[in-house]
């Protein structure tokens, strides 16, 4: 190299270049941190009263929407694998997805679709339960204003947790029992094996139990729909039920009655049965007195990806178009009695169409 | 005391003219100037060489010949001066003047291209001295009328290979240079278009807005502004662009003004363009008989009466109906020039394209400036700036990730026959008791607004400070701009509006990045035998966007549109987003060539990105290459003279991709929602798990090329093999569900890709007729080498309702089909014999007989096997070009083989439905009275499994474009003053041999997925085209 920096003149060379460097390292200004200004990282949030609700906010969203713009848990996808697998429901001769035929035909395999997205949706709602249980649990106690808000909304966590492990263990057994947010990408660190029923159970009842304790028997205006203790109870007594604890099961029941409707209820949450059944699916009386629990939903309130599709069955007044979902067959109705009240209100060959303002029959044979 | 001096004298130059720009003239000592003159020439026949090169050697100066070959500087030089003169095909020469008179400089015509200048990344070399596999793209194919100039790649470059996502104005396409590297991320090569690194993000023309597939960022540019393409394949060739170059590098550079006086030119053409083809569908009577057929295997009545099916005759063709033919039409004038010391070129472009489909539309106005001029003997500055305005009106599509799939094409084609298009009077009939909504497909397609408006800003300026003769300081700053604004309206006679009375959404995104760079280069030489070009580098490119989206529904009325969304009664959540993300770089490369004969270049660049992970931002990326120019040896000339040029090279190295949108490696939480009290509410949650650890996508490349001319480089070969293998893939692995979420962003697994390419150019005749052609080839294997501890394979996320027609598996090329192989149809002899049968369906005999593996007793998941992918065995391009007098006529033909594709729409098409219209092959049916019918029997809406069937050799050559050209007489073009009148006629994709069944064997539904390549849903149809140009010269 000397030979080259002679020949050119070395001292020209290397001056000329730590001029040219000098140069540089002044517009070399631009610095590899991110900074986002329009995503929230984890590290920012879980500080204040706001953020707090807002976590908890985001474990409710997993019950009626779904990420990926498919069908939310209460919203289809639950009960196609409940009901279509029953002999209640069936996929209508218009519905082509095979893997929504497979569960009527109760011919699914484990990597089934819709099977995969219910384990899915459900552990989804759950990791958003565990971190804001966790986030809302460290956050400073000093940062709530309002008094009990803290132990609330950990407590509406719970109550959802333990709901969608109550479906899972219910479905598909023992499972795996999560209970706080991956810690970082390494796939072995990130396996679990799955925990005994009686495990998740015991989890189940312990996060009902803390829900029941910190939550309020019910809310009033802007936070109508949120999780009751009443709720809690009730859904602690359904899965006594399920694990045959009948003395226990009573305790729970006992507390979700109202006083004076039952022998030794002690519930004061005024839960009752609505005069008109119908009124127990109607708009109007949403979030009613027969509501121990109800996932929200408004028609184009603006919330993306949530869509209830169980009412969508009828998909338009079309006569040549059918359902997503039909009964299996006209043995569904018959198993109720005309004078029952429930029969008119659950089955119907006609529908009035305010956009024509015609009354549409459905007689079309494919209609069982 | 001198060298001292000398130092003061080009550091304050230097800094001077950083800081001041062009105050750095004030350096230069005033000196006055005197002319010098000449002329340049054919050393045999003494021709001028309009265009050659002069160049004083040691300065900036130069000037181009003008057409007689004449030259003149006016300069502060004093003799002796060395020119360099150089011109394409002929050997550079230098060549010493003593004295101001006139000279004559003979050129002697090159027997070998060694001495061509090959533009590399950051600088140009010798083309002896290239170690890389670095490939030109031929003249004709860049004449080529096309809108983006992605589309003139195809079939020109070995290597290189170009599918056409859509035949959309303006539409996207895939581009692979030696196949594709990545899995998850961007395949797409870098463009480099002027010293410019540009990415080509189409996320900058799309806000998400609008519906169906996307615009091209690269149809923004004007191709015709462009004067030469260079790829850069292996390596040697791409790792000085480090981060950047794994999927190679596009160099580009555009048209400048040429010295020697000032030229005004227009260039122009008009055509119409028409489908290439139209599929086979069901008429009325055929229709209706099909749903009889579903009827009685439903058991129930029959829907049409013998005589009825007899009077539905032919019905609607609702596929004829949405096709029309289209203009296509472009426009260019240019003025350009230059003296000794500036060059200048200004040129204004305005193409239409009218689509084939109805309200579809490609518009471009653009503008170019291009200026250089040289201060003083040592400054030289730069500008390359281009401007254009770009409207899109798309073909409506549904959103189509993940939730539904098709657009309004597909909805035409499966529109059924026996409801009228047209009322009596006239007016679109929306009585169609199959759909939902009192629509037409039609009335729709023409009602839409789904529109894009792209305004892009290309600029970039240059200072060069020569403070020596073979040292070069040039600092670079360019910035490319996007705006684009995008509307849709869907009034409520639409579908889409219907149901929510009239739906607008607008979005805009902005965004904006800026490059400097800053480079020395040092070419010294020694004892005229050792030749060095020593490179080294610092960039910066900072990269911002920021999109909104706003949207509302219920209008009143239609008179607004998109234009005011505040009439719209339900307004929707708005969206907004912005990123931030820079690159930074520090590069060196060392060439050195021993006579021209032994080369090495060896580089490095070490990037650091801000997208990647808080602990490894910074990735380092070397390469080396050597070369031997045998034929060049003593020994070798005395061997053989058929033999003019014998290159070997070889070269190894690795490169990057950090193709992760930013924020990638963050802990990111997203806004979600939910009602409470019947009002919305925002919940806050993480979407993805932060991975600090988060690094570069590494290919390594080995390459081994020959390059080899023969008879005076009449034939001229090159061919190379190479091998990949990108490890630590940037992959979204797919994590247990019971984690909460769906995958998360690693690096694991590989994938490698190895390949033969080669390209020959030949001159056929020479003299007054001339012949040339030039073909090229290239063959790629892509296999997947791991895709991560426990992960054997996955399968692409498919639209609701269907079953991923695709698998991602190790020991398999990306983006295999995945699905069953059939057997003709189930006879009663299958059913009595106890074939296996598919599960889940009841199946009888004249359903499809799936093939069970492995001796299964039935047909399940697991009998779903590989059924090829939509990689092609090989591509490859054939130009061929003649002349005779005035006349020239040349075509490219251009295709793949063995690449299949998934023919989706025809699967939809043969799957019997009560409400939509179906493929014309379900009219042979099998039936009680058609047992010899080829396709399964009628019920009511089967479930489409993927199947052998439909997964379709889509290999293909294609006529893609033959132009007769006729240059006028000087005499006659003398007449107006032209020195230049061409006419020409040209044919676009006149002729495509295919076995393919659908429109159009090139075909990506879902654009640049890399895992779901080759998918064809009612893609836009493939078009052809006839035009008329003109190309005149003052």
């Amino acid at each position: 190299m000397a030979l080259f920096f002679k020949l050119l003149g070395m001292r020209t060379l290397l001056i000329n270049y730590l001029a040219f460097a000098g140069i540089v390292s002044i517009v070399a200004c631009n610095k590899l941190a991110e900074k986002p200004a329009g995503t929230i990282v984890a590290s920012q949030f879980y500080k204040t009263q706001a953020d707090a609700v807002a976590a908890v906010n985001a474990v409710y969203t997993t019950l009626n929407s779904d990420p990926a713009g498919d069908f939310p848990i209460y919203g289809r996808e639950l009960n196609l694998m409940t009901d279509n697998a029953s002999d209640n429901q069936n996929f209508s001769p218009s519905n082509t997805n095979p893997d929504v035929r497979a569960m009527s035909t109760i011919t699914y395999v484990s990597s089934n679709g819709r099977i995969l997205k219910n384990w899915q949706q459900h552990y989804y709602g759950i990791n958003r339960a565990d971190i804001a249980i966790d986030g809302v649990t460290a956050t400073a106690a000093t940062a709530f204003t309002t008094t009990g808000l803290q132990a609330r909304l950990v407590g509406e966590a719970k109550f959802i947790r333990a709901l969608l492990n109550f479906n899972l263990v219910r479905l598909f057994g023992p499972v795996p029992l999560v209970l706080h947010n991956p810690k970082g990408v390494d796939i072995t660190a990130l396996s679990v094996a799955r925990s005994s029923r009686d495990s998740v159970y015991a989890q189940i009842i312990a996060d009902l139990n803390d829900a029941a304790a910190t939550l309020p028997g019910s809310y009033s205006g802007a936070d109508v729909g949120r999780a009751t203790s009443g709720a809690a109870h009730a859904l602690l007594a359904k899965v006594y039920v399920t694990r045959r604890d009948w003395p226990a099961a009573q305790t729970e029941l006992l507390k979700v009655l109202t006083a004076g409707t039952f022998a030794g209820a002690t519930g004061n949450y005024g839960y009752a049965l609505f005069a008109n059944y119908k009124d127990a699916f109607a708009k109007a009386t949403k979030n009613g007195v027969e509501h121990l629990f109800s996932v929200q939903y408004v028609t184009s309130g603006g919330e993306t990806g949530a869509t209830q599709y169980l009412s969508q069955s009828f998909t338009s007044f079309n006569t040549g178009t059918y359902p997503i979902d039909i009964p299996s067959d006209s043995s569904v109705s018959q198993l109720f009695a005309d004078t029952d009240a429930r029969k008119a209100v659950t089955f119907y060959t006609t529908q009035y169409n305010a956009a024509t303002g015609q009354t549409v029959v459905f007689n079309n044979p494919y209609t069982p | 005391m001198y060298l001292r001096q000398r130092y003061k004298f080009y550091t304050t130059g230097f800094v001077l003219l950083l800081l001041l720009g062009w105050v750095g003239t004030v350096a230069q000592g005033p000196t006055k100037n005197v002319a010098l003159v000449g002329r340049v020439s054919d050393e045999k026949t003494g021709d001028p060489l309009p265009g050659a090169v002069i160049q004083i050697k040691g300065t900036t100066h130069e000037v181009a010949a003008d057409n007689n070959g004449e030259f003149r500087f006016i300069t502060g030089q004093r003799v002796p001066v060395t020119y360099l003169v150089s011109y394409v095909g002929y050997k550079t020469r230098e060549i010493e003047v003593t004295s101001y008179e006139h000279a004559e400089l003979r050129l002697q015509g090159a027997n070998s291209q060694l001495n061509d200048v090959v533009v590399v990344g950051y600088g140009t070399q010798r083309r002896s001295d290239v170690t890389g596999a670095v490939a030109g793209v031929g003249k004709n194919a860049l004449s080529q009328p096309a809108v983006a100039f992605d589309n003139l790649l195809q079939g020109s470059v070995s290597g290189v290979a170009v599918t056409q996502n859509n035949s959309q104005p303006g539409g996207t396409a895939a581009i692979r240079v030696r196949g594709g590297n990545s899995i998850s991320f961007s395949n797409d090569p870098l463009y480099v278009i002027d010293g410019f690194i540009v990415y080509n993000n189409n996320n900058f023309t799309n806000s998400g807005a609008t519906t169906g597939a996307g615009v091209n960022a690269l149809a923004t540019i004007n191709p015709s502004d462009i004067e030469s393409v260079e790829v850069l394949k292996d390596a040697s060739a791409t790792a000085i662009y480090g981060s950047h170059g794994a999927n190679g590098v596009v160099i580009i550079t555009t048209r400048r003004g040429r010295k020697g006086g000032d030229e005004l030119s227009y260039s122009g053409y008009y055509g119409t363009q028409s489908a290439v083809k139209k599929i086979g569908l069901l008429n009325a009577q055929q229709w209706g008989s099909l749903v009889n057929d579903i009827n009685v295997s439903d058991g129930v009545a029959k829907t049409y009466t013998d005589a009825q099916l007899g009077a539905l005759g032919k019905g609607s063709d609702w596929q004829s109906a949405g096709i029309r033919t289209a203009p296509v039409q472009n426009h260019e004038l240019s003025v350009s020039g230059g003296d000794e010391k500036s060059k200048y070129l200004l040129a204004g472009n305005t193409f239409d394209q009218d689509g084939i489909l109805y309200n579809t539309e490609f518009k471009r106005y653009s503008g170019r400036f291009n200026y250089e001029r040289s201060l003083g003997e040592k400054f030289r500055v730069t500008l390359s700036a281009f401007d254009s305005r770009s409207t899109e009106n798309e073909l409506t599509g549904s959103a189509y990730n993940s939730v539904q799939i098709g657009n309004l094409w597909s909805t035409l084609l499966q529109s059924v026959p026996v409801v009228a298009m047209k009322n009596a009077d006239g007016t679109y009939n929306t009585t169609n008791p199959y759909i939902t909504t009192p629509t037409n497909p039609l009335k729709d397609i023409l009602s839409i607004t789904n529109q894009s408006i792209v305004n892009r800003l290309l600029a970039n300026g240059a200072v060069e400070y020569k403070p020596l003769a073979n040292l070069t300081l040039k600092v670079s700053g360019g910035v490319d701009q996007i705006g684009t604004k995008q509307n849709l309206y869907l009034p409520a006679t639409t579908s889409g509006g219907y149901a929510v009375s009239g739906y607008a959404s607008v979005g805009s995104v902005s965004a904006t990045s800026w490059l400097n760079e800053n480079t020395v280069t040092w070419t010294p030489v020694l004892a005229n035998s050792h030749f060095f070009n020593v490179l080294a580098g610092y960039t910066t490119q900072v990269t911002d966007d920021q999109s909104a989206v706003a949207s509302a529904q219920k209008f009143p009325n239609d008179l607004t549109t998109y234009n005011n969304i505040s009439y719209g009664a339900t307004p929707l959540l708005p969206v907004s987003a912005a990123h931030h993300s820079v690159i930074n770089s520090y590069l060196g490369r060392v060439s050195y060539s021993y006579k021209h004969i032994y080369n090495v270049t060896a580089s490095v660049r070490a990037d650091g990105a801000s997208v990647l992970g808080a602990n490894n931002k910074w990735g380092v990326f070397p390469a080396i290459g050597v070369s031997w120019n045998a034929g060049q040896e003593e020994f070798f000339k005395n061997l053989t003279t058929a033999v003019t040029n014998l290159k070997l090279r070889l070269s190894a190295g690795r490169t990057g991709n950090s193709g992760v949108p930013a924020y990638s490696s963050l802990a990111a939480l997203a806004p979600t929602n939910y009602y409470f009290g019947g009002q919305l509410v925002t919940g806050v949650a993480p979407t993805q798990i932060a991975n600090p650890n988060l690094k570069w996508e590494t290919t390594t490349q080995y390459d081994a090329g020959v390059d080899l001319g023969i008879w005076g480089n009449r034939v001229s070969l090159t061919a190379d093999v190479y091998y990949k293998k990108t490890t630590d893939l940037l992959l979204n692995v797919p994590l247990p569900q019971y984690t909460g979420y769906q995958s998360a962003l690693e690096n694991v697994g590989s994938v490698e890709n190895k390949g033969i390419e080669w390209s020959l150019n030949t001159d056929n005749i020479r003299g007054r007729f001339t012949w040339k052609s030039s073909v090229v080839w290239a063959a790629n294997r892509n296999k997947i080498l791991s895709l991560g501890p426990g992960v054997s394979y996955y399968y692409p996320t498919a639209p609701i309702g269907q079953q991923s027609p695709v698998i991602v598996q190790v020991g398999l090329p990306v983006g295999t089909f995945w699905g069953y192989s059939t057997r003709g149809l189930l006879t009663a002899d299958d059913i009595a014999k106890g074939v296996p049968l598919l599960t889940g369906v009841p199946q009888q005999v004249g359903d499809q007989r799936y093939v069970a593996l492995n001796g299964h007793t039935s047909v399940t998941t697991a009998d779903k096997h590989d059924l090829g992918s939509s990689q092609p065995s090989f591509t490859f391009g054939v130009t061929n070009n003649f002349s005779y007098e005035g006349f020239d006529l040349s075509f490219i033909i251009q295709g793949s083989y063995g690449n299949k594709l998934f023919n989706q729409l025809e699967q939809q098409l043969e799957k019997p439905t009560l409400a939509l219209n179906a493929s014309s092959a379900l009219a042979n049916r099998w039936s009680a009275s058609n047992p010899n019918g080829t396709v399964p029997r009628a019920t009511n809406s089967p479930v489409p499994q993927v199947i052998d069937r439909w997964i379709q050799d889509a290999s293909y050559a294609r006529l893609k474009n033959l132009t007769l050209g006729y240059s006028l007489p000087k005499k006659w073009a003398g007449g107006i003053r032209a020195t230049q009148l061409r006419v020409y006629v040209s044919a676009q994709n006149w002729v495509t041999l295919t076995s393919y069944k659908g429109f159009n064997p090139e075909a990506n539904y879902f654009e640049n997925d890399n895992t779901k390549q080759g998918i064809d849903y009612g893609i836009y149809p493939a078009t052809k085209t006839l035009l008329a140009g003109l190309n005149l010269t003052f």
